[in-house]
């Protein structure tokens, strides 16, 4: 498939999966994306990276969750159903606020989001070259300086994983561990882990900023004239994903499909 | 013709006062190979980075002077402009590859400057050819050896066809084939292709480099010391006066000549082979044959650290270490040598319990301790590991602060924690620097402090990885004397090196990795002289370990180790050379 194409096909579900918050479209779109994770062949930990994401803004969801306490935002999934109360959080001067169905269904399928989103950008990163990238935004007249943070940032990423991880075992051989549920003193412990880290990062923006601009990122004469090369098979392909999307936002603008 | 001309360049670094390149004048020819050499801090990187423009657009600072390469001005362009005339490869390789298949990193910087399309393939072609990575275009990156991922840097940089080449010491991360590797794929692209290079270095691969360059410019402090031939700088030993040492040959040679005035002083080993034949030839100089038997090192106690059936998978189905059984013996010196991805950091981590064995039949013992079981706060008094870049540890105030942060975390009584930390203060001669900020310390004290950081926590085993990354022969000297102090007080030291003359220099054994396993295990003078399993596992021996074998018809012994070890083979002007020799 060509990088176009495979790029296309991998925002139109970032896309779709947006909008989703129904349990089964949620689920379809998960599967798609899962399908897409697998058969790229991205190394399975990749994902693990998410889980501290998604169980810490569960939290946050779920809050804006127990605000969806009024049943009738729900218009797809019978109002017997969301409106049925899970549990009941007392809020001083505000009273006891319910936790209705829909709201938690909203908070899980948000929670999910992050899933499916972190499977098609890892699908992305690894199967689509850097030059892909630039080719395209060029193509698409991005300026300059949005494709320069976009390409630091894809190479900035997993490096800057790859030092906190070697940080954290270096100190951790010095002894170093959180034992404390006190805050302040929790995230004075965290010093050890992100000075390192910090001093690290200024580092290494700099030698990546050399590094990019060694290799003639950012030259200002650039006489853009690169064939995308499609062929046929693409120009199918980009197609009926574009009518897929058409068909879905069609149905989900007028009539509410993938709401809850 | 001048392709690259500097005209009274001084550039101090922004909030320094000591300027970083003071009154430079320097003209390089189209098609000259140039040694930048010099001790850390002497101006070399800031000297390649000040041609590429990134002196001052990308490290700010105030230049005054004029650098013109290929005729432009660096200060009317910006570095992007400059690609085409100078381009740059620094240390770390990983750095500088961008994409994910070998063919595309080298189409990145002619896409970038907007290299009309179907010129590319024939730049790519080029770049491929001249780096010797044809036939690895779809290979990912990170499936290269180091020495090919470096080969790709240089392969980025030559695809935008510049007449300057600037290295910033390229093969100071890459095991010894690496660097020859790297090293022959810039020594034909200025053969080959005329491209001008100019390579900086600071000690460790001297050698490797004397035997490239046509001329060295020596420097110090900012300020150019020497400029010439490269026999100049070892003449009169000023790449020793500097910091930098000296080739092992040189110093071999200099010794004769106190003995044979005539003898002349070499620079490449190729050199020091014909020079010393025709010298034994004439009957200049004699070898004193020495039957120099290697005796294997026995052991009268049981390991202090013992390893067996060690297998380490990491995700993916890298096997890092495969079925591995390995000792250490308390007091030992050991250096762990290996191609880089041979396993040696990864068994290292095995052993101070950060990564657990794959295989459930894996037995690690330390003190009695069993690794696999033990809780890491237990471990980390038995055995330690140091990272190579003490950046990642250092994040206190002071080192007084850092030295002790290890004591507190493991909740060491207060009171005690003052006389621990000075006491590890005084081993490693730290304890002027006590109160000094972190940030004010150069790079070989905060190496220093970062030992000190681990030693703190009294390991009876301490694993270093790289030691003398990031220094120059002086510091790197200083460093390993400290160590074999704290050998003589009991400890036991484990370095993992690519440096073969400091393992040569210091160590009692020497282990050789490859492909996860043990390959050799002896002294250096059984490891280095197993010529064809060194080979195998991307090894050379020290350069005048080298020279013996390269003389081994003439009587010297094929174990030669040290310059000492050399000298005290060789006669002339009718007495031994042997005994006031150093290295």
């Amino acid at each position: 498939m060509n990088s176009l194409s495979r790029i296309v096909l991998l925002f139109s579900v970032l896309l779709l999966i947006s909008f989703y918050y129904d349990p089964y479209y949620v689920t379809a779109t998960g599967v798609v994306a899962g399908a897409l994770f697998l058969i790229a062949r991205v190394p399975k930990r990749w994902i693990l990276i998410t889980i501290p994401a998604m169980a810490y803004r569960f939290w946050e969801f779920l809050v804006v969750g127990l605000g969806q306490y009024d049943p009738t935002l729900f218009k797809v999934w019978p109002q017997s159903f969301v409106s049925r109360v899970i549990f009941v959080v007392p809020i001083p001067f505000v009273g006891n606020v319910p936790m209705i169905y829909g709201g938690m269904m909203w908070t899980i399928a948000q929670t999910f989001h992050i899933l499916i989103v972190a499977a098609i950008t890892f699908t992305l990163v690894y199967t689509t070259s850097l030059n892909d990238y630039i080719e395209l935004m060029r193509r698409f007249k991005v300026p300059y300086q949005i494709i320069y943070v976009f390409t630091v940032a894809l190479k900035f990423v997993p490096d800057i994983f790859r030092t906190y991880g070697t940080i954290a075992k270096a100190q951790r051989l010095r002894g170093w561990q959180v034992k404390t549920r006190n805050p302040i003193k929790a995230a004075r412990l965290a010093l050890p882990l992100i000075t390192p880290l910090s001093s690290q990062i200024m580092f290494y923006v700099d030698r990546l900023t050399l590094s990019s601009q060694i290799r003639g990122f950012g030259a200002t004469k650039v006489h853009y004239d690169i064939h995308l090369g499609l062929k046929a098979r693409d120009y199918a392909i980009i197609a009926v994903i574009f009518a897929i999307d058409v068909v879905a936002l069609y149905m989900l603008f007028f009539h509410n499909a993938g709401l809850i | 013709m001048a392709v690259v001309e500097l005209h009274d360049v001084t550039f101090t670094h922004l909030h320094r006062e000591k300027p970083a390149l003071s009154k430079i004048n320097l003209e390089i020819k189209q098609g000259e190979f140039v040694g930048l050499l010099g001790p850390l801090g002497a101006g070399k990187s800031t000297l390649l980075y000040s041609l590429t423009g990134a002196v001052p657009q990308i490290l700010p600072g105030r230049l005054t002077g004029d650098i013109i390469v290929d005729g432009k001005n660096t200060k009317d362009h910006q570095v992007a402009e400059l690609v085409t005339c100078v381009g740059l490869v620094i240390d770390d390789p990983t750095v500088q590859v961008f994409n994910l298949t070998v063919e595309d990193d080298v189409e990145f910087g002619p896409l970038n400057v907007g290299v009309p399309t179907d010129e590319i393939p024939a730049r790519a072609e080029y770049a491929l050819t001249a780096s010797r990575l044809k036939g690895m275009e779809n290979r990912h990156p990170k499936e290269l050896s180091g020495g090919q991922q470096q080969a790709l840097s240089l392969a980025g940089v030559l695809a935008m066809r510049p007449k300057v080449l600037g290295l910033d010491e390229p093969i100071s991360m890459l095991d010894p084939i690496g660097k020859q590797s790297m090293l022959e794929a810039v020594r034909n692209l200025n053969k080959e292709y005329g491209t001008t290079c100019i390579i900086a270095e600071s000690g460790a691969d001297l050698e490797d480099v004397l035997n490239l360059v046509d001329r060295v410019v020596v420097m110090d402090e900012g300020r150019i010391l020497a400029d010439g031939n490269p026999r100049v700088a070892v003449q009169d030993g000023l790449l020793d006066r500097v910091g930098v040492g000296m080739p092992q040959i040189a110093i071999l040679f200099h010794e004769l000549k106190k003995r044979a005035p005539d003898v002349e002083i070499p620079v490449r080993l190729d050199d020091a082979i014909s020079l010393l034949t025709d010298y034994i030839r004439k009957g200049i100089v004699k070898v004193q044959s020495q039957e120099r038997r290697t005796v294997a090192k026995t052991h009268d106690s049981n390991p202090y650290v013992e390893v067996e059936h060690l297998t380490f998978t990491y995700p993916g189905n890298v096997t890092a270490l495969n079925d591995l059984k390995f000792n250490l013996w308390r007091g030992e010196f050991t250096g762990i040598i290996g191609q880089n991805g041979s396993g040696k950091s990864t068994l290292a981590q095995c052993l101070v319990g950060v990564y657990k064995p794959s295989d459930n039949r894996a037995r690690i013992l330390v003190g009695g301790v069993d690794i696999k079981s033990a809780p890491l706060r237990e471990i980390i008094t038995k055995v330690n590991y140091v990272f190579q870049n003490p950046d990642y540890m250092l994040f206190s105030r002071d080192v007084d602060e850092e030295v002790s942060f290890g004591l507190r975390m493991l909740e060491y009584p207060k009171e005690k924690i003052p006389s621990i930390v000075e006491e590890t203060l005084t081993l490693l001669g730290l304890q002027e620097y006590r109160k000094t900020l972190i940030s004010d310390l150069p790079r070989y004290l905060r190496t220093l402090v970062g030992l000190a950081s681990v030693l703190v926590l009294k390991p009876d085993v301490l694993i270093i990885d790289e030691p003398t990354n990031g220094l120059d022969r002086r510091e790197s000297l200083r460093l390993l004397n400290y160590l074999r102090g704290l050998q003589s007080k009991g400890l036991t030291f484990a370095i993992i090196t690519h440096d073969m003359r400091l393992v040569s220099e210091f160590c009692d054994r020497v282990v050789a990795m490859n492909d996860g396993r043990i390959l050799l295990d002896g002294t250096a003078e059984e490891v280095f002289s197993s010529q064809d399993e060194l080979r195998k596992a991307s090894l050379k021996p020290p350069q005048i370990t080298q020279l013996a074998q390269a003389l081994r018809q003439y009587g010297f012994s094929p174990n030669t180790l040290t310059v000492e070890d050399f000298a005290r083979q060789l006669e002339a002007g009718g007495g031994p050379v042997a005994h006031m020799v150093r290295t």
